[in-house]
């Protein structure tokens, strides 16, 4: 279990296990996203109390939901960085941060343009809409902190110990709905319960949601990798495959 | 299955609602296609500079060695990190 472990930890490893995988990511994140678009933009029923306004949904809970479990993952990364000390882990981090923080504006964005017209307003200084706010200021100050920081060990260690104090945003984020009384309808998705809207809203939105993972794994593998090659650069392997040219 | 909408004029009417969803749609794609973009460019950037650094350091070496000179230096790695957006 361990060897498997630090095998896993292998920058030339995972490097050649991401590019297996990644056709197959892109593939069927672009399918399932795209039959979630059409079907959710053209197919899906109109709501009966908010119109045609309500198909923003199809983008913007798969993007806010997207963007809150990116944490979770670095939050993994960053913990598995400060006691194994594992360089994969943090080049994780440094990999999908600015991912994380280009869902979380565009879940904030989006909430923004469909508030407007549903709510009246388009900002408010609402529980869900305040802890979706700090999310985009941890991911930023993650970003900043590692690009401030010269000494790469530092840097990885002060941005882990920074994503892992912010992880108690999320539990705030998810409950923010049912312990205050917000403005922000609760949860679309739980496990436990039945979906409340009707099969054809929900199955396209679900869609969606699982092509956006598909579609983020594989572009954190791509930036991992690329990641991976600034790292590893004055190792053998590294060398020999960008001087024989072609993919590496 | 059937569509939602009558037309295509129907359609990018969105019943009243077209700027705010499209706003959003147009958000999502114009995004996720420049950090996309962006993540192909570095990589592109990366490949190009360790390969330039390789050479330029095994030229060094070559030249070192002819000379009857010892180990050559790593320094033009260094660079890489400046490529970095």
């Amino acid at each position: 279990m361990w060897q498997i472990f630090h095998k896993l930890g292998s920058p030339r490893w995972f490097f050649d296990i991401a590019r297996r995988l990644m056709p197959w990511l892109l593939a069927l994140g672009l399918v399932m996203s795209l039959v979630g678009l059409v079907w959710g933009l053209g197919f899906a029923p109109r709501d009966y109390l908010q119109g045609d306004s309500y198909r923003i949904i199809f983008i913007h809970v798969p993007v806010s939901f997207l963007a809150q479990s990116v944490y979770v993952m670095m939050a993994a990364a960053a913990l598995v960085t400060l006691v194994w000390r594992i360089k994969l882990a943090d080049m994780f981090v440094k990999a999908v941060a600015p991912v994380g923080a280009v869902l979380t504006f565009l879940g904030l964005f989006t909430g923004a343009v469909w508030g407007e017209p549903t709510w009246g307003t388009w900002w408010i200084w609402d529980a869900r809409l305040t802890s979706m706010l700090i999310l985009l200021f941890l991911y930023i100050g993650a970003i900043a902190l590692g690009s401030a920081i010269s000494d790469e060990k530092f840097a990885a260690r002060a941005v882990a110990v920074l994503v892992l104090v912010g992880v108690v945003n999320i539990p705030i984020i998810k409950y923010s709905v049912e312990w205050w009384n917000t403005l922000h309808q609760p949860a679309t998705f739980t496990l436990t319960e039945k979906p409340k809207m009707p099969m054809e809203m929900w199955v396209p939105l679900l869609l969606m949601v699982l092509g956006l993972y598909c579609l983020f794994g594989w572009l954190a593998c791509w930036r991992l990798q690329t990641e991976i090659i600034v790292r590893e650069r004055k190792a053998r392997w590294v060398r020999d495959r960008l001087m024989a040219g072609g993919r590496i | 299955m059937t569509p939602a909408f009558n037309s295509v004029s129907a359609f990018l009417a969105m019943g009243g609602y077209g700027p705010y969803v499209w706003t959003c749609y147009g958000a999502f794609c114009g995004c996720l296609g420049l950090l996309t973009w962006l993540s192909v460019r570095r990589r592109r950037a990366v490949e190009a500079s360790v390969r330039r650094l390789w050479r330029l350091a095994e030229a060094g070496e070559s030249e070192q060695a002819s000379r009857g000179e010892s180990r050559p230096t790593a320094r033009p790695f260094r660079q890489v990190d400046q490529t970095r957006p």
